[in-house]
C-alpha cells in the first residue's frame, strides 16, 4: 500500500441541526485515485470543501504528508487543485488570462505557466479557446477548462467534484485518460460524481456517502464481489420466435419475454461475446437473427441503488 | 507574509478593475448616474453655490459603493470567489482588493464630479488637506458599506438595499438642506451617516466654511465609522456567517 498523503480523520461539520458529514475517516495514498459516491445531500461536496480549505470543520482533522494541517489551510491550498461542482472561473475574462492570474496566485513562474496552459490546452484540443470569454464558453468547454485549472499549478492532491457533467465523451475520455496518467505519476485524485460506472472505472478505492455519513468503504472489484448483481441485456429478434426456438433459447438460460423479446443475464463483460454467439447460432438455426441489442442499465446503479436503500446504522 | 498579502491583493485587485470596471451595472449605477446627477445639479445650482462640494461628495460615494458591490456580487454570483478561495490566498486580501477597487472608483467619480463643477461654476480648492481626507476617508468608508451590503444580499436585491441607502444619505447628510435644518427626529440619523461628515469636509475644504461639524470632528467621525464598519466587515469573514454568504 502506497504511504498516505492525506488523512481525513474524523470529521463532523453541521449546519444548525442538519449535519453535512458526520465522523469521516479515511485516507489516500499517493496515485490513489477515490471515488467519494453518494446521493444529493450526502455529504461530498461538503467534504471536498473541508478538506479543499474553504470549510472549517466543526471537528476532526486533516492531516497531509503526516503533519496535521487542520489550521493551516492556506499551506495546504498549494499542494492542491480543486475543481469545482459548478463553473467557476472569471466570466467577463479570456480563460487565458484567468489561467494566468491563477498562476500568479500559486506563485508559479509566467513562463512555465505559460508552457503549462500550452500544453494542457494541447491535451484537450481547446488551444483555439484560450482568447475566449469564459462566459461565452459553452458548459461542456467550461467544464474543460475547470478542470484545467485545477492541474494547472500541478498539485499533489487533487479534488474534482463532478468532473464530468456536461462533457462530451471524445473530452471525458481524454479528462479519464489524463487522470489515469496523473494518478501514475503519484498524485492522490479524490472523485466526486452522480455517475456512477463512469467513476468505477477510475477508481481504486470507493467511499459511499449518505446522509454525511459514510456507510462504505470499498475497492471497485470488493464491491463487484460483494454484490453479484448480474448484467442485463436485451436482445430483439428479427422474426417472431417460435415455440421451438423459444424451447432452445430457454434451454441455454434465456429468458424469451416477447414475441420478439429475449433477456440474457452475464455477470463480466468479458462473457458477453460468447453470450451473443450462443444466441445468435440458436436463432439462426431456426431462421431467425439478431435485430437489435440493447444494454438494460448498468451493474452498478444496481448494487448502488442497492446500498442507498439499506438504513445507515 | 504581509508582503504576501500585498501582492494577492493587488493581483485580484488587477483582475478587478478589468473585469467590473466596464461591466453595464458598474457604469450605469457607478458612473452615469453620478455624473448626470452632478451635470444637472451644477447646472441647476446657479443660485446656490454650495450645494457644489455636497454634489461631488454624492458622485465619489455613488461610484465607489457601485464598484465594489457589482466586484462582489458577480464574484459571488458567478461562483468565482469559490475558485480564488481554493487557491493560497486569504479571505481578507479578497476582500481588500474589493474594497481598494471601490477606492479607485471613487476617486474616478471625484476627480469627473470636480472636473465638471470647476468648468461649469467659479468654485475652487481652498484647503487641499481636509479635501484629499475626505475623498481617501470617504471612499474607503462607502466602498465598505458596497462590499457588506453585496456580501449580505444577493446582487439583484443589493442593488435595492444599496439604493434605499443611498437615497437617505443623499436627502439627510446635508447636501441639499443643512442637517440644522432638518426636523428634530432626522438629525439624529444624519449624524451616522458618513455621508454628512465628507459634504461637511468637503464644503469646509471648497469655501471655508462647515454646518454644524468641525473639520476635525468629521475627520474623526469618518475614522470611527471606518473603524465600526472595518471590524463588522471583520467580523462577517471570520465567523461562520462567510461560508454561509459563499455556499449559502
Amino acid at each position: 500500500m502506497s504511504p498516505a498523503i492525506l488523512v481525513v480523520d474524523n470529521i463532523y461539520k453541521s449546519y444548525g441541526k442538519t449535519v453535512a458529514v458526520r465522523d469521516l475517516s479515511f485516507t489516500l495514498g499517493k496515485g490513489e485515485i477515490l471515488a467519494l459516491l453518494g446521493p444529493n445531500g450526502a455529504g461530498k461536496t461538503t467534504t471536498i470543501r473541508i478538506i479543499g480549505g474553504v470549510l472549517r470543520p466543526d471537528k476532526g482533522r486533516i492531516i497531509i504528508n503526516g503533519k496535521d494541517m487542520t489550521d493551516k489551510a492556506s499551506l495546504r491550498k498549494r499542494i492542491m487543485g480543486i475543481m469545482t461542482e459548478e463553473p467557476s472561473l472569471f466570466p467577463d475574462l479570456p480563460v487565458k488570462d484567468s489561467l494566468n492570474i491563477l498562476c500568479r496566485l500559486y506563485s508559479i513562474d509566467k513562463n512555465i505557466c505559460n508552457d503549462q496552459i500550452k500544453e494542457l490546452s494541447n491535451y484537450f484540443n481547446v488551444a483555439s479557446f484560450l482568447p475566449r470569454k469564459y462566459a461565452k464558453l459553452s458548459m461542456g468547454l467550461k467544464r474543460i477548462f475547470d478542470y484545467i485549472s485545477s492541474i494547472i499549478h500541478d498539485p499533489e492532491i487533487i479534488l474534482l467534484d463532478e468532473p464530468f457533467n456536461a462533457i462530451d465523451v471524445e473530452r471525458k475520455n481524454l479528462i479519464k485518460k489524463n487522470i489515469i496518467e496523473l494518478s501514475r505519476e503519484g498524485k492522490a485524485i479524490i472523485i466526486t460524481s452522480h455517475n456512477i460506472p463512469e467513476t468505477m472505472d477510475l477508481s481504486n478505492k470507493v467511499i459511499i456517502l449518505k446522509n454525511g455519513e459514510k456507510v462504505l468503504e470499498t475497492t471497485p472489484s470488493e464491491l463487484m464481489t460483494k454484490y453479484p448483481i448480474e448484467e442485463q441485456i436485451i436482445i430483439t429478434t428479427k422474426k417472431p420466435i417460435d415455440p421451438r426456438t423459444r424451447t432452445a433459447l430457454e434451454r441455454e438460460g434465456f429468458k424469451v419475454v416477447s414475441r420478439h423479446g429475449v433477456v440474457a443475464y452475464y455477470r463480466r463483460s468479458r462473457d458477453l461475446p460468447e453470450l451473443l454467439s450462443r444466441a445468435e447460432d440458436i436463432l439462426s438455426s431456426n431462421g431467425n437473427g439478431i435485430d437489435s441489442i440493447r444494454m438494460a442499465g448498468t451493474p452498478w446503479d444496481k448494487i448502488f441503488i442497492r446500498i442507498y436503500r439499506k438504513p445507515v446504522k | 507574509m504581509k508582503m504576501g498579502f500585498l501582492r494577492d491583493t493587488i493581483i485580484i485587485l488587477q483582475k478587478d478593475l478589468r473585469q467590473y470596471y466596464l461591466k453595464p451595472p458598474t457604469l450605469s449605477w457607478g458612473f452615469i448616474t453620478p455624473i448626470a446627477i452632478v451635470a444637472m445639479l451644477v447646472l441647476a445650482a446657479s443660485y446656490n453655490w454650495r450645494i457644489i462640494s455636497g454634489v461631488i461628495a454624492l458622485a465619489m460615494m455613488w461610484s465607489s459603493t457601485t464598484m465594489s458591490q457589482v466586484a462582489m456580487g458577480i464574484e459571488r454570483k458567478a461562483r468565482s470567489i469559490e475558485k480564488l478561495l481554493y487557491t493560497p490566498i486569504n479571505l481578507a486580501s479578497l476582500v481588500t482588493a474589493k474594497v481598494l477597487s471601490g477606492l479607485i472608483f471613487g476617486f474616478i467619480g471625484a476627480g469627473i464630479a470636480s472636473v465638471i463643477a470647476s468648468v461649469l461654476t467659479p468654485i475652487h480648492v481652498i484647503h487641499v488637506l481636509p479635501l484629499i481626507i475626505a475623498i481617501i476617508l470617504g471612499s474607503i468608508v462607502f466602498s465598505l458599506i458596497g462590499s457588506i451590503i453585496a456580501l449580505l444580499a444577493s446582487i439583484e436585491n443589493s442593488m435595492v438595499v444599496m439604493n434605499i441607502l443611498r437615497f437617505t444619505m443623499m436627502f439627510l447628510s446635508g447636501i441639499f438642506i443643512p442637517v440644522f435644518m432638518l426636523p428634530w427626529f432626522l438629525q439624529p440619523v444624519s449624524y451616522v451617516l458618513p455621508l454628512t461628515y465628507v459634504v461637511e469636509l468637503m464644503r469646509y475644504s471648497f469655501y471655508g466654511i462647515y454646518d454644524v461639524v468641525n473639520p476635525v470632528t468629521s475627520i474623526v467621525a469618518l475614522i470611527i465609522i471606518l473603524i465600526f464598519y472595518t471590524v463588522y466587515l471583520w467580523l462577517l469573514l471570520s465567523g461562520r456567517t462567510m461560508e454561509k454568504i459563499i455556499f449559502g
